[in-house]
C-alpha cells in the first residue's frame, strides 16, 4: 500500500483545527526540527530528492542552499498557493484539510533558511480557505508554534496570508513578489534570482505548498524512506488532480512515478461509462498533451520530459474521444491570450493572434494556411519571452497542432 | 574578459551588456524597449540574440557579457523572427503607410494636412521623420504584414494640459511608465489591463492632472512612437534648426534644445548631455517657453506718456526721455528694482547704474529676501567659513538626506531628482517641515511639527546630538549647548513624539554621507536666521553638508554682485518700506514690485516683458527681452555659471538690460557704459569683484564646467548664541497665520500661470491656499472668493484647499496682491526686514469680498 504523506486526515472530521492535528502526532516535526542545525535540515532535504510541486520541480533543498546565509537584510519565505494552473486542485485540498501540515513545512523551512518572516500567497478566489488559513494561524500562534520563541528554542517566525486579485501570472514567482509588495503583478527580469534579490529586494525563498508540506513528512520519515517512496532524486508522493472523462475525477496521492496508465485506470477509474480515451494533458495547462498510447509514461519529472511534456502541477486532464481537440484548443488558446501580462510582444500579441484564428478554425472560417500561422505564432513566442508563461503557452498548442492536426483539419473540411 | 559577436573577437570591461558592447563596437542590433537611462525592461524582443550554449534567444539589451561568450547577432534565423516579432506589433499599429511601397515618393503625393486626431498611417502622425519604430521598420526591411490591421480604437486623451495620448500607436515599450517612475519618481502611469487588452494608463483611468502628474514631459520624450504628444507642437511645421541654451525659469540651469521653425520657438527639450539636467527637465522649461517668448502680451516697442497716454516712440526719444527725468532725481529718493531673472552683465551693470548714474544706495534685488541672502549676512556677520558651492551630482551619493522644504519637485526639480536617485540607491531621507511634502512616501522619518514650530523642532535635535557629541570627544572650546527647549518641551511645542525626535537625532548622529538641504518655501518662526544658525551648528557637530537652495535663476550670482560692490545698498525691503512711505519720488522697474498706489511717485520707469498693472502708472516704459533671446551668464544654485543664447529671434524691439541701462547711465553722464556686447561686461565683472575671478566667455568656452570660488570667512566654530528663540503668542482674533512665497513658475516675476491656461491648471498664482481641516472649521468651500484680514488690513482672493497644507497656515503667492491693503503690506514688509527674512502675519479668513 502506498504512503499517504498529505492525504492521510483528508476527509477526517475537523483535520483542519489543531486539537485534531496534534492527537495525530502532529507538529514532532517542528518539535524535532528545531533541534537539528539548520545546515542538516537542508542536507537532509535534499538527500530526500523532494523536487518543488508547482511545475518547474526544482530541487527545494538546492534553493534554499542558495540563499545567502549572511546579509544584513532580513528574508522572506513566500509561500505560492496561488493555484492557478488549470487542471490544479492539490494545494486548495492540503490547505481546507491540511493547514498544520504546511505550516510545519513553513516553520521548518523558515528555520532551515533563517527566515523570521513568511508570506502565503493564496489565489484571490480561496476566500474562504484563506479565512480557514488565518484560524489556523491563530490556533499554531496560541499553542506557541509561531510567533517569538517557538517550542523554546529562541527561534521567530509570523505567516501572513495575502491574496491575489485574481491573475494567473501572480503564480510565477516573480510576478508574484510583484504582487505581494503591492504592484502590479509582472514578471520580473532573471538574474537576479530571488535567493539574493527577492521580496522588497532582500533573499526569499518562493515554494510551492505542497513543497512545503512533504518538508514535515521528511523530517518524520527520514530522507531515504522518502526517497525510496518515489524515483531517484525525485522522491516522495504526489497529489495527482484527476479531471475529465474518468469515472472518479479526484485528487490521489500516490508515489512519484506511478504511471498515467494507472492513475487513470486503477485509482480513477477509468473511462467513464462508454467513452474511449483520446488525449491526456499530465501537468496542468500548460504541459503538452499525450495521445491515448502515451500513458504508460510514470509520473516524475524525468520520464515526461522524455515525452516531451512535463509532470509540472500533476493535473491530470482527461480528454476523451467525443471532446473535440478544435475545443480544447479554444480553451488553452483563450486562456493564455487572456493571461498573458502584456509585457513581452510575441506573448501578448502572438497569443492574442492564436486565439482569434482559432476561433475562425473553430467557426470553420480558416483555412490550413492559418494553422501553420498559428504554430509560426507558437513559434516565436518559444525561447523568446521573459517568463516561462510564453513557452507554456506555445508547448501545448504545437503539441495539439503536431498530434492532432489530421483532426484539426478534417474540422475544417465538414 | 573577452567575448565573441559574429565570430569579432572584442575584450570588455565591466558589467555590460550585449547590445552595449555591440554598439559601441558599430554592430547594430535593432531595439524598441531599451532605453539607456531606464532600467531594463526587455519586453518588445526586437533585440534577441543567439548565444552557444544558452537556451532560447536571449534579449541583447539586458544580457549581460560573460567571459567567452558566443554571440551571434544576425543569423537568417534572427532576422526572421525578428520580422515575425515586429510584424506583430505592426498588427496593431496604422501600418499602411510603413510598409507602403510609394512611401519614398509620399511627400510629393501627400494630398492631407496632418490636423487629424485619429492616426491611421505616418502620413497622419505627428511624429512621423522622428519614429523609432519607422527606423526599425526601415533597418528590417519589412514590406509586408500577414495580419489585418488590429485598430484597438482606444479614445485620445486630450484632457490634459500640454499634452495628447494616443494608445492607438503605443507598442507598450514601457519607457514612459519607467521614466516617471524611475527618474521622475511621480508613478503617474503604469500598465493597466493584461493580456491583449493591455494599455498605459493612469489609476482608475483618471486624466494625468488628476493623477499628480508633473508634466515634465520625460514620458513624452522617451516615447518611440508618436503616442505621446505635445499639444502644442503637434500640428507645426517640422523644425529648421536647434539652438543648446541655458534655461533662465528657475535656479537649476538645465540645458534646453530649443527647436525653431519660422522663427518661432517650435518646442523646448532637455538636451541629454547636460551638465545640470541630463535629459531632464520641468513643466516650465519643457512646455512653457515657447509661450513665454512669443506671449500675446510682451511689450514689444518703447513707449513714453504724453498727455496722460502711453504712446509708441522710437529708441532714441525713450532714452532722452528717461535719462532727461532721472537726471532730476539726487540719491535715495530714487529707487531700482532689478530683475529676478538677468545675467551677471545686467545685474553688474544694474549696480553700476544705480551707483553711479542714479547714485542711490536704494536699490533692491527681489533676491534679498531669499534664504541664501539671509545666511549670507549670517556667515559674513559671524565670519564663519562656508563655501556655497556644491556638485548636484553629490547629491545622489549621499547616504542621508535630510530635507527641510515644501515641495522641491516644484522649486528645485533637478535637485530633487537626484535626491531620488540617492534614494534608489538606498539613502534614507528625513523630511522635516509642516507641510506634508509630495516626497514622503520615499522618507523613512517625515516629521511633521506644528506649523510654525520648525525652529524648536531643529533646537531639540541638536540638543541631543550636541550632548552626544560631547560624550564622544570632550569637545574643545564647544560651549554648553543652546539654551534649546529640551525633548520634553520640544514634544509639546511642536507636537511630535519624542521618539521621533530622538530617531530623527540619531540620523544625524548616523554614518556615512549626510546632505542637509533647505530652501525658502518654508515660513519660519521666528525668523529665517535662527533656523539657518541651527542648521549651521548642526551641520558642524555631525559632519553633514549643509546646502542652502538658491530661491531663483541667477539669484546666488546676482548676491555676489550686489554684495561685494563695495558701497552700501539697502535691499529690496527697503525700497518696498520707502515707497510705501511715500519717500520715493522716482522708481525705476525693472523686478517684480507689489503694486503699491504710489501717489507720491513723480517718474515712474518700467523696464520689462510682459504688459502688467504697473504700466497704467509708468510715465515710460522700456522693452526687455527674456534670456531665452539673447546671450548671458547665469550661475546657478550650485555655483555653477553656464552662458544662455539666443534660442529665439528677438520679439518686437526689445533689447537686453544691459544694453537699455548702459545707454540710459551714457546719457546721464556716466563713465564707462559704452558697451557693445555682453561679453566685455563679463570681463570687467570678472576683474573687478573676486569671486567671478576668470569668469570670461572665453573660459566659459574652454572649460567644461565653470564653478564660482565663493570664499568665506574662516571661523568653524560652535557658537549658537545670539539668537532670538522667543515664540509668539498666538492672537485670538487672528488665529491662522499667513505667509507670502514667491511664485515658482515666473518670468521677471510675472506669473506664467497667465501666460498658459494649462499651466493654470496645474497651479494658480491666484490662489490663497488653506488646509482641509481648517477649511472644514470654516466652513469655506474650494474655488470660493474669500477676504483675508490681519490687524493691519486686508486683501481678497479665491481658495483653494489642498490637503498639502499644514493646519493652521495660510499660503499666498506674493504676486497675488493685485487688490490689497498697502498698510498690510507695510507691516509685513517691515517685519520681514527687521528679521530679516518673509515673516508671517496673524490673520483670519472670511468669505466673500
Ligand atoms: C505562468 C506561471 C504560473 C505559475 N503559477 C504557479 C502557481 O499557481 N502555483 C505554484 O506553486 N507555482 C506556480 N508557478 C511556478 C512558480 O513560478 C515557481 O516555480 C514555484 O512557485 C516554485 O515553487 P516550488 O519550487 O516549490 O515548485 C507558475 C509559473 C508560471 C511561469
Ligand atoms: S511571457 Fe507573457 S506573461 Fe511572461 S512576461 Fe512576457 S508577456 Fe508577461
Ligand atoms: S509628464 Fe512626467 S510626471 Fe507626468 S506622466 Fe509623464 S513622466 Fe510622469
Ligand atoms: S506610450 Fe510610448 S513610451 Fe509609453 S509604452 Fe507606449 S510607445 Fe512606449
Ligand atoms: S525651470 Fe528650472 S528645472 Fe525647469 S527646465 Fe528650467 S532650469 Fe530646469
Ligand atoms: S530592446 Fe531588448 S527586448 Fe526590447
Amino acid at each position: 500500500m502506498s504512503e499517504k504523506y498529505l492525504s492521510r486526515n483528508f476527509g477526517v472530521t475537523d483535520s483542519h483545527k489543531i486539537e485534531v492535528y496534534l492527537k495525530g502526532n502532529g507538529y514532532s516535526a517542528v518539535r524535532n526540527a528545531l533541534k537539528i542545525k539548520p545546515e542538516n535540515i537542508i542536507e537532509e532535504i535534499k538527500k530526500a530528492g523532494l523536487r518543488g510541486r508547482g511545475g518547474a520541480g526544482f530541487p527545494a533543498g538546492v534553493k534554499w542552499g542558495f540563499v545567502p546565509k549572511k546579509t544584513d537584510k532580513p528574508k522572506y519565505l513566500c509561500v505560492n498557493a496561488d493555484e492557478g494552473e488549470p487542471g490544479t486542485v492539490k494545494d486548495r485540498y492540503i490547505m481546507t484539510h491540511n493547514p498544520h501540515q504546511l505550516f510545519e513545512g513553513i516553520i521548518i523551512a523558515s528555520y532551515a533558511v533563517g527566515i523570521n518572516t513568511a508570506f502565503i500567497y493564496i489565489r484571490g478566489e480561496y476566500e474562504n480557505i484563506a479565512q480557514r488559513l488565518e484560524e489556523a494561524l491563530d490556533e499554531a500562534r496560541a499553542e506557541g508554534f509561531l510567533g517569538k520563541n517557538i517550542q523554546g528554542s529562541g527561534f521567530n517566525l509570523d505567516v501572513y496570508v495575502h491574496r491575489g486579485a485574481g491573475a494567473y501570472i501572480c503564480g510565477e514567482e516573480t510576478a508574484l513578489l510583484e504582487s505581494l509588495e503591492g504592484k502590479r503583478g509582472n514578471p520580473r527580469l532573471k538574474p537576479p534570482f530571488p535567493a539574493s534579490v527577492g521580496l522588497f529586494n532582500c533573499p526569499t525563498v518562493i515554494n510551492n505548498v505542497e513543497t512545503l508540506a512533504n518538508v514535515p513528512v521528511i523530517i518524520n520519515v527520514g530522507a531515504d524512506a522518502f526517497q525510496k517512496t518515489g524515483q531517484k532524486g525525485d522522491g516522495g508522493t504526489r497529489i495527482f488532480g484527476v479531471s475529465g472523462m474518468v469515472k472518479k475525477p479526484g485528487v490521489y496521492e500516490l508515489p512519484v512515478g506511478t504511471t498515467l496508465r494507472d492513475i487513470i485506470f486503477k485509482h480513477a477509474g477509468g473511462m467513464k461509462g462508454s467513452r474511449r480515451l483520446k488525449a491526456v494533458i499530465p501537468g496542468g495547462m500548460s504541459a503538452p498533451v499525450l495521445t491515448a498510447d502515451e500513458i504508460d509514461v510514470p509520473m516524475d519529472f524525468e520520464s515526461l520530459m522524455e515525452k516531451k511534456s512535463m509532470l509540472g502541477s500533476a493535473g491530470i486532464i482527461v480528454i476523451d474521444q467525443e471532446t473535440s481537440m478544435v475545443d480544447v484548443l479554444k480553451v488553452v488558446t483563450k486562456f493564455y491570450a487572456h493571461e498573458s501580462c502584456g509585457q513581452c510582444t510575441p506573448c501578448r500579441i502572438g497569443n492574442a493572434w492564436i486565439y482569434r484564428i482559432v476561433k475562425r478554425v473553430a467557426a470553420r472560417e480558416a483555412g490550413k494556411r492559418d494553422l501553420d500561422t498559428i504554430c509560426r505564432l507558437a513559434n516565436n513566442m518559444l525561447g523568446k519571452t521573459l517568463c516561462p508563461l510564453g513557452d507554456a503557452a506555445a508547448m501545448p498548442i504545437l503539441a495539439i497542432m503536431k498530434k492532432f492536426r489530421t483532426e484539426i483539419e478534417s474540422h475544417l473540411e465538414q | 574578459m573577452k567575448i565573441t559577436i559574429n565570430g569579432k573577437s572584442i575584450s570588455v570591461e565591466g558589467k555590460r551588456t550585449i547590445l552595449e558592447v555591440a554598439r559601441e563596437n558599430g554592430i547594430k542590433i535593432p531595439s524598441l524597449c531599451d532605453h539607456g537611462k531606464l532600467e531594463h525592461f526587455a519586453g518588445c524582443r526586437m533585440c534577441i540574440v543567439d548565444i552557444t550554449g544558452r537556451k532560447g534567444y536571449p534579449p541583447s539589451c539586458s544580457t549581460y557579457v560573460e567571459d567567452g561568450m558566443e554571440v551571434k547577432t544576425n543569423t537568417p534565423e534572427l532576422r526572421r523572427m525578428r520580422k515575425q516579432i515586429l510584424e506583430l506589433l505592426l498588427s496593431e499599429h496604422p501600418h499602411s503607410c510603413l510598409i507602403c511601397e510609394e512611401k519614398e515618393n509620399c511627400d510629393e503625393y501627400k494630398s492631407t494636412i496632418r490636423k487629424v486626431s485619429e492616426v491611421t498611417g505616418c502620413v497622419l502622425c505627428p511624429n512621423n521623420g522622428r519614429c523609432e519604430l519607422q527606423k526599425v521598420v526601415e533597418d528590417l526591411k519589412i514590406d509586408r504584414v500577414s495580419f489585418p490591421s488590429l485598430y484597438r480604437g482606444f479614445d485620445i486623451l486630450k484632457n490634459d494640459p500640454f499634452m495628447d495620448r494616443n494608445y492607438n500607436l503605443c507598442i507598450l515599450c514601457g519607457r514612459c511608465v519607467r521614466m516617471c517612475h524611475e527618474i521622475r519618481g511621480a508613478s503617474v502611469i503604469s500598465f493597466t489591463y493584461r493580456g491583449s487588452k493591455a494599455v498605459i494608463g493612469t489609476s482608475m483611468d483618471k486624466t494625468l492632472l488628476e493623477s499628480g502628474c508633473q508634466f515634465c514631459g520625460a514620458c513624452l520624450d522617451v516615447c518611440p512612437t508618436g503616442a505621446l504628444m505635445e499639444r502644442a507642437a503637434k500640428y507645426e511645421n517640422e523644425p529648421e534648426n536647434s539652438e543648446r541654451t541655458v534655461c533662465s525659469l528657475c535656479s537649476m540651469g538645465c540645458t534646453l534644445e530649443v527647436s525653431l521653425s519660422e522663427g518661432r520657438i517650435y518646442s523646448t527639450k532637455p538636451y541629454e548631455e547636460g551638465l545640470v539636467n541630463r535629459g531632464q527637465a520641468c513643466v516650465r522649461g519643457r512646455f512653457l517657453v515657447r509661450d513665454i517668448v512669443h506671449a500675446e502680451n510682451r511689450i514689444s516697442k518703447p513707449m513714453i506718456r504724453k498727455n496722460g497716454t502711453l504712446e509708441e516712440v522710437d529708441w532714441q526719444e525713450a532714452l532722452d526721455f528717461v535719462s532727461g527725468n532721472l537726471k532730476k532725481y539726487k540719491g535715495d529718493s530714487c529707487g531700482l528694482v532689478v530683475p529676478s531673472q538677468a545675467s551677471c552683465e545686467d545685474h553688474y551693470l544694474f549696480s553700476r547704474f544705480g551707483q553711479e548714474a542714479l547714485k542711490t544706495s536704494n536699490i533692491g534685488n527681489p533676491a534679498d529676501l531669499n534664504l541664501q541672502a539671509c545666511f549670507e549676512d549670517y556667515i559674513r556677520e559671524k565670519n564663519l567659513k562656508f563655501d556655497f558651492n556644491f556638485n548636484i551630482k553629490d547629491i545622489s551619493n549621499a547616504d542621508t538626506i535630510f530635507i527641510l522644504a515644501d515641495d522641491l519637485a516644484v522649486t528645485h526639480p533637478m535637485v530633487w531628482l537626484e535626491v531620488l536617485a540617492a534614494h534608489r540607491k538606498g539613502a534614507r531621507l528625513v523630511l522635516i517641515g509642516s507641510s506634508p511634502s509630495a516626497g514622503e512616501r520615499f522618507a523613512v522619518l517625515s516629521l511633521k511639527p506644528k506649523a510654525g514650530t520648525e525652529l524648536p523642532l531643529l533646537q531639540g535635535i541638536l540638543d541631543v546630538v550636541f550632548e552626544k557629541f560631547q560624550k564622544q570627544e570632550t569637545a574643545e572650546g564647544a560651549q554648553k549647548s543652546m539654551e534649546g527647549p529640551g525633548l520634553d518641551q520640544c514634544e509639546k511645542i511642536t507636537t511630535l513624539k519624542k521618539e521621533d525626535c530622538l530617531k530623527a537625532a540619531g540620523f544625524f548622529n548616523g554614518k556615512g554621507r549626510k546632505i542637509f538641504l533647505v530652501d525658502g518655501s518654508i515660513p519660519f518662526l521666528p525668523s529665517n536666521r535662527e533656523i539657518l544658525s541651527v542648521l549651521w551648528n548642526l551641520s558642524l557637530l555631525d559632519g553633514t553638508q549643509m546646502i542652502v537652495l538658491d530661491g531663483f535663476t541667477n539669484s546666488l550670482g546676482s548676491l555676489l554682485i550686489y554684495r561685494n560692490s563695495g558701497t552700501k545698498i539697502r535691499g529690496y525691503a527697503a525700497v518696498l518700506e520707502d515707497a510705501l512711505e511715500g519717500k520715493l519720488k522716482a522708481l525705476y522697474l525693472s523686478g517684480p514690485f507689489p503694486l503699491i498706489p504710489g501717489e507720491d511717485l513723480e517718474f515712474l520707469v518700467v523696464q520689462d516683458c510682459y504688459h502688467s498693472a504697473w504700466l497704467e502708472k509708468a510715465d515710460a516704459v522700456l522693452p526687455a527681452v527674456t534670456l531665452f533671446e539673447r546671450k548671458g551668464v547665469l550661475v546657478n544654485t550650485e555655483g555653477r555659471a553656464q552662458k544662455t543664447n539666443p534660442s529665439a529671434a528677438i520679439s518686437g524691439e526689445g533689447k537686453p538690460d544691459w544694453w537699455i541701462v548702459s545707454q540710459i547711465a551714457g546719457k546721464m553722464g556716466a563713465k564707462g557704459f559704452e558697451y557693445k556686447s555682453p561679453s566685455p561686461i563679463m570681463e570687467e565683472l570678472s576683474r573687478r569683484r573676486a569671486v567671478f575671478k576668470d569668469l570670461t566667455y572665453k573660459n566659459l568656452a574652454k572649460k567644461a564646467a565653470f564653478f564660482l570660488k565663493s570664499k568665506t570667512g574662516e571661523q568653524q566654530r560652535y557658537d549658537p548664541s545670539g539668537m532670538d528663540f522667543s515664540t509668539e503668542e498666538q492672537d485670538r482674533d487672528f488665529p491662522l497665520r499667513l505667509v507670502f512665497q514667491a511664485v515658482p513658475d515666473s518670468c521677471r516675476g510675472f506669473p506664467l500661470d497667465r501666460i498658459s491656461k494649462s499651466l493654470s491648471l496645474i497651479r494658480d498664482s491666484r490662489d490663497i491656499r488653506l488646509s482641509k481641516k481648517d477649511a472644514g472649521k470654516l466652513k469655506l468651500k474650494d474655488g470660493e472668493k474669500v477676504r483675508v484680514e490681519s490687524p493691519a488690513g486686508s486683501f481678497q482672493g479665491s481658495l483653494r484647499i489642498s490637503e498639502k497644507q499644514p493646519a493652521g497656515l495660510v499660503r499666498a503667492y506674493l504676486s497675488l496682491m493685485e487688490d490689497f491693503d498697502s498698510s498690510l503690506l507695510k507691516t509685513f514688509m517691515t517685519y520681514s526686514r527687521e528679521k530679516a527674512s518673509l515673516r508671517t502675519l496673524p490673520i483670519r479668513i472670511k468669505r466673500g469680498k
